[in-house]
């Protein structure tokens, strides 16, 4: 793709400085039914993402439209926004002094074919299916995912980063005296031996026959103790009062709790872009060279989430969390966060309650619950504790709370951390209570 | 966008190797997003989606494949590689293609590429207003305005060439209210398909805007909301987000034909109360989930879907309709051309009854006052559904009384249905986008005022005395 047009327009058009972002996606999806291929797709799509100065301040546009209309529809997209924007731009980036190397590409997945990943989800719904006379039914896909990033600025600024990875979801439907019960888990990875069919199929399916029978347990506050994916689906809610943007707009709890405690001396979270897996990251979509930070250390709240923008204003560096919003600009997110380990194993957690609540799934999350106020209100699925062990499934519950007193009254955290597929590296964590509403 | 001869050509070759159907489905979308936080425009961008999606149906396997290169070159490839899926001959051809006559409905009066960025920061300018200056305790007021202009063309192995245009607008308010700690915010965000004339001369802004400021601040002083079984009466429009999620998914092809769906064979069968008529209408000019045609170019309809408690139809897309031996019905929708069309709802409500919304709050001796929703989410499976609620009031004595907050529902689809018992007369639709396997697309959910009979209110408030 000829970006020099871009830069030659813009620079004609009296942009100063321009910024290129040109993602690459290359997409496999595989999908099997009753032993036949069900569908099948195969992507390839590039897009450009552009910001520049236009009169001191900043405008944005993207496009998939990469013909000889580009660089006028990036040109013009610029300027017509630049134009009605408030805010006097920060600097497009220069480039960070140096960028650590992360290798999130693995060559060799490119030869696990087509049709070795026709057989290998065939062999994983035969699994499944065999398993138990209980098992009706399963849906299953197999995704292989490539990325390429390009990004390129009128400083001079190039920076390139790949990765690819593989998805193989899997959901098991179990049927017992008229009750249907599913569940679902994922694999992600780059590297193939990470997915073992046997294994695989076995968790799928005794994650949804240990839900037959499930029924509302009594309404009332429980000793409770959440799973890895639960735990890892709050703490995307929870970290996002820590953007520097919510923080300066007076919507953020954290506002003015730089160097205090806001969580359980228990609770350190992590973000580690700087890894050799799928996840790792070497830049944000600024340019800046990412690191791996603490946000959290022993309950005490060390930084808040910057990009340039939001740095600047505060006078601090950013910390490589500038990443794109759905509409293109740039906005704060994080790389893979993670929940330092405990020393307890989650058996020994479950053991310390005499009556309790454990907590598999939660469902609802984007409703029901509020990320500002941190109020939530979520259906739920789990198990009753009772005497130290395990006991019947529970569903058709809500389990209610304040996310930032969740995290506040984390009593113990477990040493199974796992990265989960929601992209929260975490372990089961124990609350001393939350409402539930059952029966 | 493509021409027909070059749409020939790259279906005859999807369709070498036994294809029964193939479908090129071109699109080319340009979004403008403007966003006024706390009184500054802090964002403002202007993005084309363009691409097309490649489908070739063998009986019931699909083969699907997407680029945003859309050189002759580059679609013969793709359809080329799809076409390798399948190992057969050839069983179709394609013909000469002809194009069918673009619908009427859901023309913009005020097209979007008319309007300068000026006059759309005094929208903005007008809801931020109203909104911030309701109480000193709105903190925030963010408001985005979003536009939407999608041209697309839908050429398949029927030798059909079929084109629409869906331009939409969509304006999100949100307050912030914060006092002593606490925070709480709300959410207003009208949305037509329609052109700006739908912002200026159809709606009042500013009475979103208020409302948006008004429940942030009811909010911030709520109780918790109790928790247990009780009769709930959920308010009109986005309230019918409880009919979308614990009902509409699962009428969907993709889990009826499999079997997979609650509802799987029960048509002619008693699934609602018999207060209950709900319909799926794509047809709605100017609706924000409405089309002249779905994603695979058939024309929208009017489904009714239940009619007096019993159920009449699903909504069927063509892959999912062969495994049912049933015609698609217009309801196949999708994101954008990154995904394969699936049966998905459009502008989905529950019609009009007889009651007042006071004669359903005072026929209600004690329960809960769900006066506006979030969103929520279903599993299709089991029926299990859960939605939000954002701004809720207990009822006691007949009576609306203190607003509680933190409330969520949850139950299954199949009984809550049967639970439906009162029906007011005060329809409306609100707006929402709805996410499922073919991506995120617009959908108005609607109802008049309705009550449910001892339904699952998830709370902190302690249980309900």
């Amino acid at each position: 793709m000829n970006t020099r047009k871009v830069f030659q327009l813009a620079e004609l058009c009296g942009i100063k400085s321009l910024e290129l972002y040109v993602k690459r996606t290359s997409k496999s999806t595989i999908g099997v039914y009753h032993g036949e291929v069900e569908n099948f797709s195969s992507a390839d799509t590039t897009v450009v993402y552009a910001r520049g100065i236009y009169n001191g301040k900043m405008g944005y546009a993207y496009t998939e439209q990469l013909d000889n209309s580009m660089a006028k529809l990036i040109v013009d997209g610029i300027k017509n926004n630049a134009t009605v924007m408030d805010k006097e731009a920060i600097q497009i980036f220069k480039g960070s002094e140096k960028y650590k190397k992360v290798k999130a590409y693995n060559a060799e997945l490119e030869q696990w074919s087509v049709a070795e990943r026709i057989d290998a989800l065939k062999q994983l719904e035969k699994d499944i299916l065999a398993a138990d006379s209980r098992v009706t039914d399963s849906e299953l896909s197999l995704e292989v995912i490539n990325n390429e990033v390009n990004l390129v600025n009128s400083y001079g600024l190039k920076l390139k980063h790949k990765v690819n990875y593989f998805v193989v979801f899997a959901s098991a439907i179990a049927s017992q005296d008229g009750q249907t019960k599913t569940a679902f888990d994922a694999v992600i990875d780059n590297d193939k031996s990470a997915f073992d069919s046997a294994v695989f199929a076995r968790t799928v399916v005794d994650k949804s026959l240990a839900k037959l029978g499930g029924v509302p347990c009594q309404s009332k506050e429980y000793p409770c103790i959440l799973n890895p994916i639960v735990t890892a689906n709050l703490t995307q809610f929870y970290m996002q009062s820590l953007k520097a943007e919510q923080v300066q707009k007076h919507s953020s709890v954290f506002e003015g709790k730089l160097g205090t405690e806001v969580a359980s001396k228990c609770i350190t979270i992590s973000e580690t872009p700087i890894r050799n897996d799928y996840a790792g990251v070497p830049f944000d979509d600024e340019g800046v060279a990412t690191y791996n930070k603490t946000f959290i250390d022993q309950g005490v709240l060390t930084t808040y989430a910057y990009n340039l923008d939001t740095a600047s204003k505060d006078g601090v560096a950013s910390t490589a969390n500038g990443f794109r919003s759905a509409a293109g600009k740039i906005s704060t997110d994080y790389t893979t966060l993670t929940i330092k380990a405990g020393k307890a194993t989650e058996q020994e957690l479950i053991a310390s309650l005499q009556e309790g609540v454990y907590i598999t799934d939660v469902q609802g999350l984007h409703a029901g619950l509020n990320p500002n106020s941190g109020n939530f209100s979520l259906q739920a699925e789990g198990f009753m504790i009772r005497d130290g062990k395990l006991a019947e499934p529970i569903a058709l519950i809500t389990v209610a709370g304040n996310l930032f007193e969740l995290f506040a009254n984390v009593s113990k955290v477990a040493n199974n951390t796992k990265l989960t597929y929601v992209g929260v590296e975490c372990p089961s964590i124990q609350l001393k209570s939350i409402a539930v509403s059952g029966k | 966008m493509i021409s027909k001869t070059l749409a020939k050509t790259v279906l005859d070759t999807a369709l070498a190797t036994g294809g029964d159907f193939a479908e090129l489905f071109a699109e080319n979308t340009r979004i403008n997003t403007l966003t006024l936080d706390n009184g500054e425009i802090v964002a403002a961008s202007s993005n084309v989606v363009s691409g097309v999606g490649i489908r070739v149906l063998k009986q019931l396997q699909s083969v699907y494949g997407y680029t945003n290169n859309i050189s002759a070159k580059a679609l013969n490839q793709l359809a080329d590689d799809l076409a390798h899926s399948f190992s057969g001959e050839r069983v179709l051809s394609m013909g000469d293609i002809r194009k069918q006559t673009q619908g009427k409905r859901n023309r913009s009066k005020v097209p979007y590429s008319t309007v300068t960025n000026q006059d759309k920061v005094l929208l903005l300018r007008t809801a931020y207003d109203v909104c911030k200056s309701y109480d000193q305790r709105i903190v925030r007021v963010e408001v985005t305005l979003t536009d939407t202009t999608s041209n697309v063309e839908i050429f398949n192995s029927d030798n059909v060439l079929c084109t629409d245009t869906r331009a939409r607008g969509r304006l999100f308010i949100t307050a912030y209210a914060s006092e002593n700690g606490k925070l709480e915010t709300s959410f207003a965000g009208p949305g037509a398909q329609k052109g700006f004339e739908y912002f200026t001369n159809e709606i009042d802004v500013k009475e979103f805007a208020l409302k948006a400021a008004k429940q942030a601040i009811t909010m911030l002083n709520a109780d918790e909301c109790p928790s247990g079984k009780m009769d709930v009466v959920m308010g009109n429009a986005f309230g019918g987000v409880i009919f979308h999620e614990a009902c509409g998914h699962a009428l969907e092809a993709s889990s009826v034909s499999k079997n997979l769906s609650v509802f799987s064979g029960k048509l002619g069968q008693k699934i609602a109360s018999e207060v209950v008529t709900a319909l799926d209408d794509g047809t709605i000019d100017g609706a924000w989930g409405s089309g002249n045609v779905d994603d695979e170019g058939n024309k929208t309809q009017r489904n009714v879907l239940i009619k007096d408690g019993i159920l009449q139809n699903y909504l069927i897309d063509k892959f999912n309709g062969r495994r049912m031996g049933a015609e698609a019905n217009g309801a196949s929708r999708r994101q954008s051309y990154k995904f394969e069309p699936t049966s998905r709802m459009s502008n989905t409500f529950i019609a009009a009854g007889k009651s007042t919304p006071e004669e359903i709050i005072a026929a209600t001796q004690k329960g809960l006052y769900a006066k506006t929703m979030g969103g929520g989410s279903v599993n299709p499976v089991t029926g299990e559904f859960n939605f939000a609620v954002t701004e809720a009031y207990l009822i006691e004595d007949g009576k609306i009384g203190k607003p509680v907050k933190g409330a969520t529902l949850i139950g299954k689809g199949s009984e809550i249905l049967l639970n439906i018992d009162m029906v007011g007369n005060d329809l409306l639709r609100g707006q929402g986008m709805c996410g499922a396997a073919s991506g995120s697309i617009p959908a108005d959910v609607g109802q008049p005022t309705i009550r449910v009979k001892n339904i699952t209110v998830g709370g902190r408030g302690g249980s309900i005395q």
